[in-house]
């Protein structure tokens, strides 16, 4: 072998089996993907809002890209191995507080 | 980079957010959808894991599963709690301090009675139990969403007899 990998490859034939060895190997995969995917909605559609609008609802899209974590946190598991019952706390919380904060920052006649 | 580290260190909303005026009705939506909102991301984990056999359940966590339970407590609470607050609203005096004709009881004002929103009530059921099946746990969605028209209503009551602002 040219390269010395730190980690065990993935060596699996179904796209299911690649994923769970991965996430094995890289136990920090999860995570990150999450937040990726957190960030990139919530940064992506807020700079846009605002580069259209002139302001940016902050609440709103954290509350969108909250929700977009919470529903791949579900698909990821229907699998074993892809998510720990520890993340997907983490993410359905982060998901309530976003949400908090959208229901406080509105006024009556906006919710 | 550069727009996007901008449009985060731009404090312009928070200024705006601080000016805003916060009234009751406001705030009583407000907890009131936080309570709904709570209640639907935790009831929709728990029951899209038992619908595809979810190794991974949201329900496994006895924190969040309380917490479910709770909220539904205090959500069922708000319905019977409006209701008690209309009644007590509409059969509430305010003593004339002169005698240009203060009205001494709102009851005049309550032109919305409670079985005329329990009609809507079970004409909306009719309708959700079509949609959504019968037994829901979408049903407190409902109610409570009757129950928060009915405690608006009373205070609107209340505030156009007293002469607050009506927010």
């Amino acid at each position: 072998m040219i390269f010395n990998y730190v980690y065990t490859l993935p060596n699996g034939t179904t796209l299911d089996l690649i994923g769970t060895q991965t996430i094995s190997a890289v136990g920090v995969f999860t995570p990150m993907l999450l937040a990726f995917v957190f960030f990139l909605v919530l940064l992506g559609g807020s700079a846009r809002q605002k580069a259209r609008t002139g302001d940016a609802d902050f609440p709103a899209w954290s509350t969108i890209a909250s929700m977009s974590t919470f529903m791949l946190a579900l698909l990821m598991a229907t699998i074993t191995g892809i998510i720990q019952i520890a993340w997907l706390v983490i993410v359905a919380v982060v998901t309530i507080f976003c949400g908090i904060w959208l229901f406080i920052d509105r006024r009556q006649s906006e919710v | 980079m550069v727009y996007c580290s901008n449009s985060i260190g731009n404090n312009k909303t928070g200024e705006k957010k601080m000016n805003k005026k916060g009234s009751q009705i406001q705030w009583t939506i407000s907890l009131v959808m936080i309570g709904l909102f709570t209640i639907a991301i935790i009831g929709f984990a728990i029951n899209f894991a038992a619908d595809n056999s979810s190794p991974v359940d949201l329900a496994d966590d006895p924190e969040l599963s309380g917490l479910n339970i709770d909220t539904k407590t205090n959500i069922e609470g708000f319905d019977t709690g409006a209701e008690n607050t209309y009644a007590s609203i509409v059969n509430s005096s305010i003593s004339p301090t002169s005698s240009s004709g203060t009205t001494a009881t709102a009851g005049q004002f309550a032109i919305t009675p409670v079985n005329v929103i329990g009609t809507v009530n079970n004409i909306l059921k009719v309708g959700w139990s079509k949609i959504f099946g019968s037994d829901s746990g979408f049903e407190i969605f409902l109610t409570t969403f009757l129950g928060m028209i009915l405690f608006i209503t009373g205070l609107y009551i209340w505030k156009t007899w007293a002469g607050r602002s009506p927010d």
